[in-house]
């Protein structure tokens, strides 16, 4: 991605020396017309004058006066006579007055179109071409342009061209130019350090936050307080927010690390006092042992299920079928079930479909059942049931287990919450396994303690979507 | 000596009280924390082990019950290792801090600084003139002979040395030999002093009549 500020300077200057370029194009059009213009006026207006001033029954001899008046240093006038020149000898020396002298010309023709005088250049590769009809043309002779005026003098039967070269006019024209050009041209390095600097102290903000966010250390979690311009709040607000965000998610994680630590530690605390004991020779400590590393095993899965779930944002909910998932799974713990004389039965309907990821669905189903078994005594009872209520799907989870403390009922789904004085494995995670899983599914998960004791766990999909 | 663990997890308690009678204490285990404290309002004992994670009431909380009217020795038992909690709970009143899982002999070692400790001795050795117990080793040297004793013989001999002149109460001693809750022979505390004299000098242990006995030190 390109920095703003160089595009900034980049396209400014570019537009900045453009539109100097295109004023001083736009200056040399305009001054080359009006110029163009105004020296048309000269021409056609000196050459009435000189008109005006044609003495009808001229002479050779007048022609030859006026040739020496229009001679110029090496570029005599010429007088014509049947289209040859006549040398005139003249005794006047000829006199410039200014340079620019060599660049206008006077001529004139007979009614029949042959030179009669012809001033300085205009004799320098042959007489000029005659002209044909009144008004202004251009004119290619000798190299050269000649803007050039012809007019036809009645009373002397005389044509009458006034000439001046185009190098005249393009030398006005330039030189005005490039007058309006230089003090811009000299502008243009000041014009472009301001630009540079202003844009400099615009963008000033945004490299300040950007080097705040930049150079803050991996662990700083704390609000952007740079006051900032408007445009730069909403990122500075969506920052903060974000920040937010990610010091709840790092507190969580926190949180839960810390929780994991203790629920592995405590058990392989136990492991290891038992096997110190095995050691001293209690017979009892080895079997006690294995119920350790029992635990701790189911803690490391469940982390693993959990971790997993963490990770995995969204799910393909469609319509799945639970009777086969749990069916399979209670055949599944059934063996554990015989062991321990628990009676597992499976009521209700044998078609209920759900719309929800068929892998969590079986995460979910396993971990209820899971518990169930864990918490009920020998020879109790884990009874599942698929209905419907108030027309949504429904899973219940019924034991003969201890039940819950009333003040744990809430709390149990939070990670790690055992109910005290268990002699069991648990790992305090299955709840709120079953916890996670139910709120990505949109489902409602309901705790409540059965008379005279047990647990009636409910899962009812749709509850809070639909 | 008689110890108080709270512990609320089943397999951990279980654990740690089997080891700690097997070193010759006597243990009184609860898993809740105003359990314990009731029983520290009405027993006696010599020092305590504190899990912080409770089901009823934070350890914290239990400690600073505790220390409003209790120097009891105290020792916390967590699996919560940031350094803030430690500090927490060392400034709260605790005397040690040990992190699980941990290893028994260092917590035996550590239970016994602490009582140590509250009596103001720097050494594991008690030696009084002839008699001389190493806690550590739990061997009882007599006249520079090592002498074999039964749990609860140790037991009472070790308390009565770590306390020698003062009189002992039989009720207290009894509670030395049997965890709350436990079945008390009524003549138990005489069967093992009769012992303990047979082994040592008649002169050993005193009987301070309808009250209890004591270790004279003159006699050593």
């Amino acid at each position: 991605m390109i920095s703003i500020r160089r595009y900034l300077v980049r396209t400014l200057a570019l537009v900045i020396v453009i539109a100097v370029g295109l004023s001083a194009i736009a200056a040399y059009l305009i001054t080359d017309h009006e110029l163009e213009e105004i020296l048309d006026t000269q021409l056609s207006l000196h050459s009435r004058i000189v008109a005006s001033q044609l003495d009808p029954d001229a002479t050779q001899n007048d022609y030859a006066r006026l040739a020496t008046r229009m001679s110029l240093p090496e570029h005599p006038a010429r007088q014509y006579s049947e289209g040859e020149a006549i040398i005139t000898a003249d005794n006047i020396a000829p006199t410039l007055y200014h340079e620019e002298e060599l660049k206008l010309v006077l001529g004139f023709w007979d009614a029949q179109g042959a030179p009669k005088l012809l001033g300085g250049r205009w004799n320098d590769a042959g007489p000029f071409p005659t002209p044909h009809e009144e008004g202004f043309r251009w004119e290619n002779y000798d190299g050269h342009r000649w803007r050039v005026f012809s007019m036809f003098d009645v009373a002397s039967d005389t044509w009458i061209s006034m000439g001046l070269r185009s190098s005249f006019h393009q030398e006005v024209v330039e030189r005005m130019t490039w007058n309006n050009l230089w003090p811009m041209l000299l502008l243009l390095p000041l014009l472009l350090w301001l630009m540079n600097r202003i844009i400099r102290r615009g963008i000033e903000p945004v490299q300040v936050l950007s080097n705040q966010v930049q150079g803050r250390s991996a662990h700083d979690l704390s609000r952007i307080e740079q006051p900032v311009p408007q445009e730069l709040g909403g990122l500075r607000s969506s920052l903060n927010d974000f920040i937010a965000r990610l010091e709840e998610t790092l507190k969580r994680e926190r949180r839960f690390t810390a929780d994991a630590a203790h629920e592995l530690r405590t058990p392989l605390a136990a492991l290891k006092i038992h096997l110190d004991n095995a050691k001293a020779g209690g017979e009892q400590s080895l079997q006690k042992a294995y119920i350790g590393v029992e635990r701790l095993q189911r803690v490391v899965e469940q982390l693993l299920v959990l971790a997993r779930l963490d990770q995995v944002a969204a799910t393909s909910a469609k319509a799945v079928d639970l009777y086969p998932i749990v069916a399979e799974l209670m055949a599944e713990l059934w063996p554990i079930a015989e062991q321990r004389n628990q009676h597992l039965v499976l009521t209700g309907l044998t078609r209920l479909e759900v719309d929800a990821d068929g892998v969590e669905l079986g995460i979910l189903v396993r971990n209820l059942l899971d518990n169930a078994l864990r918490y009920t005594p020998e020879g109790g009872r884990v009874e599942v049931e698929l209905t419907h209520w108030q027309g949504l799907p429904q899973l219940i989870v019924r034991d003969t287990g201890p039940g819950l403390p009333a003040e744990l009922l809430d709390k149990v789904t939070e990670r790690f919450r055992r109910a005290s004085g268990q002699e069991t494995t648990g790992s305090g995670l299955g709840l709120s396994i079953v916890a996670e899983l139910a709120q990505r599914q949109h489902a409602v998960l309901t705790l409540t303690n059965r008379e005279p004791s047990g647990l009636n766990v409910s899962i009812r999909w749709g509850g809070n979507s639909r | 000596m008689r110890l108080l663990l709270i512990e609320d997890d089943p397999l951990l308690g279980d654990g740690i009280k089997t080891a700690l009678e097997r070193e010759g204490y006597t243990v009184d285990w609860f898993t809740k924390g105003r359990e314990a404290l009731s029983a520290v309002s009405s027993e006696a004992f010599t020092a305590m082990i504190l899990d912080l994670g409770l089901p009823d009431m934070d350890g914290m909380q239990v400690l600073h019950q505790l220390r409003k009217d209790s120097a009891l020795p105290l020792l916390i038992l967590t699996a919560r290792d940031a350094i803030e909690e430690r500090i927490r709970g060392l400034d709260a009143g605790a005397d040690d801090y040990v992190l699980k899982p941990f290893d028994l002999q260092e917590l035996l070692a550590r239970l016994r600084v602490l009582t140590r400790r509250a009596e103001g001795r720097a050494s594991q050795l008690i030696t009084l003139g002839a008699l001389s117990i190493d806690e550590a080793q739990h061997c009882v040297l007599w006249r520079g002979k090592e002498v074999k004793l039964g749990r609860r013989e140790y037991a009472l001999l070790l308390e009565l040395a770590r306390h020698p002149n003062k009189v002992l109460s039989r009720p207290r001693l009894e509670n030395l030999l049997y965890g709350w809750g436990e079945e008390v022979e009524s003549n138990a505390v005489e069967v093992h002093i009769h012992h303990l004299r047979k082994k040592f000098n008649k002169g050993l242990i005193i009987n301070v009549r309808g009250i209890g006995y004591r270790l004279d030190s003159e006699t050593v």
